[in-house]
């Protein structure tokens, strides 16, 4: 399977003009060489109200991604049971609820808070967490504010990230961002991180994709790690 | 200024040295303080109060009865702090069951303790427990500040002086106060209310932290200090 670079989801709203002036970003994108799957924040709220456009879960389910959370479960199925068959570290993020008290709002954006229910920051069924995968939970957009995730990946050995989760224009693209910052080679595998904005991930994935981090499709990236395990069972 | 207790493992060049460059004066707290209270869960003290050699058969990090001590004289500050309206924030463990940051595990295999009572020994303890309304937060470092939310909590509260208690006074008590002077905010070290293991370690980590990054005062000096904010508030809500 291989994909011209700019063959991705932003192909309808990013004009040849902006393609062009884009061309110095061009380059082959790979995986890294000791990656852990990071899942940002696929909790229950994203998935509320089933695979509906968002604009009618906006009632009753603000904050859910709707049909673009469902249609990202059976990839990111297929991603996570890859990825353990090879041994690959698992770290999820979720909403720390912990530290918010008195009022002080540290979140993660200024969004105004719907009513939630108890389980809201819970992890969706479909991804809860084995005892060998590392929970951290985040006040922030970004998975390394104020977390001890670096700790975490340098202890691990961890020199690269394949990124999955929501929303792909907020904590996504913040984590992906202080990824490279940090020094990690990040992959965001576009299939598997959805938003509520169609428009506004098609052009975070764009942004990250030439900037931070290497987007690539779900084939892609499963291909690559078949690959590595042929190599490592020889 | 008068003798502080640490003078006491000073040597000789120490004593001319301090006489020479010692701090005289205390830097001052500010307006805006919050009280964070590190690591005072039972592991650290035992879940019975017994002197430290009793004490480290079962739990080998035990500070024995000064940790006791210290809780007791934190009761104190905890109050004054809750009376006067002064946020409080619990600095506790993560437990991740990912290795530990220090590399303290020699010692593995050797204790006694149940799961039961090794996931008591990670709770505060009863004395100082968190009530509804404080803020929680849990660490991977000897630091209160690395991987966690505290900096953002402390700049929401738009606090400018963080009161720390707990321990150790050479391990998280330290590593959270120089960060927490890197960050800018007026530090305190709340001498009674911080504890160790070793006792030079104890005193010697008060003298650096006094020397370089906070002041270490006295429970009273504390406590006055947070009187006069609660009745500042007073006067601001009257008026």
């Amino acid at each position: 399977m291989s994909y011209d670079f700019e063959d991705h989801c932003w192909k309808d709203v990013v004009d040849e003009d902006v393609l062009h002036i884009y061309k110095a970003y061009e380059r082959e994108t790979f995986v890294g060489k000791s990656p852990a799957l990071l899942l940002i924040d696929m909790y229950n709220m994203a998935y509320e109200g089933g695979a509906k456009l968002p604009i009618d879960l906006q009632d009753e389910f603000p904050s859910s991604c709707g049909i673009y959370a469902w249609e990202a479960i059976e990839p990111t199925k297929r991603l996570l049971a890859k990825a353990r068959s090879i041994g690959m570290p698992v770290i999820y993020l979720t909403s720390d609820q912990l530290t918010r008290a008195r009022g002080v709002k540290v979140s993660a954006t200024n969004r105004k808070g719907p009513t939630r229910s108890a389980d809201a920051f819970e992890l969706f069924h479909e991804f809860t967490p084995e005892l060998e995968d590392l929970l951290i939970y985040k006040t922030r957009a970004s998975a390394f504010q104020g977390t001890p995730l670096t700790s975490y990946l340098t202890k691990m050995g961890i020199d690269s990230l394949i990124v999955l989760g929501e929303s792909t224009s907020g904590c996504v693209r913040a984590s992906v961002v202080d990824a490279y910052s940090h020094g990690y080679h990040t992959v965001v595998v576009e299939e598997c991180v959805y938003d509520r904005s169609p428009l506004s991930h098609k052009i975070s994935l764009f942004d990250l994709h030439h900037k931070y981090a290497d987007v690539m499709h779900i084939d892609e990236v499963l291909q690559h790690l078949e690959a590595r395990q042929l190599v490592e069972s020889r | 200024m008068e003798k502080r207790k640490w003078s006491d493992f000073f040597t000789e060049q120490d004593k001319q040295h301090d006489q020479l460059w010692g701090k005289t004066s205390l830097n001052g707290f500010g307006e805006k303080p919050v009280l964070v209270l590190i690591d005072m869960y039972y592991s650290v003290v035992g879940l019975k109060r017994e002197d430290i050699f009793e004490s480290m058969k079962l739990w080998p990090m035990s500070t024995g009865l000064e940790g006791w001590v210290a809780i007791d004289k934190t009761v104190e500050l905890l109050a004054s702090a809750r009376k006067n309206g002064i946020p409080v924030i619990h600095v506790k463990g993560m437990n991740s069951g990912i290795n530990h940051w220090t590399k303290g595990s020699r010692r593995k295999g050797q204790s006694s303790l149940t799961d039961e009572m090794i996931e008591r020994g990670r709770q505060i303890v009863d004395e100082v427990k968190p009530i509804a309304g404080e803020i929680i937060i849990e660490k991977a470092a000897a630091s209160a500040f690395h991987g966690t939310p505290l900096l953002f909590q402390l700049i929401s509260l738009n606090a400018d002086t963080v009161i720390c208690a707990g321990e150790t006074t050479s391990g998280c008590v330290r590593a959270s106060v120089v960060d927490g002077a890197t960050f800018r905010f007026q530090m305190g070290v709340v001498e009674e209310c911080v504890y160790d293991r070793t006792q030079s370690s104890h005193y010697m980590n008060l003298y650096d932290m006094h020397q370089k990054y906070a002041d270490v005062v006295g429970l009273d000096y504390a406590m006055d200090y947070f009187d006069q904010i609660g009745a500042a508030k007073k006067v601001k809500v009257e008026a």
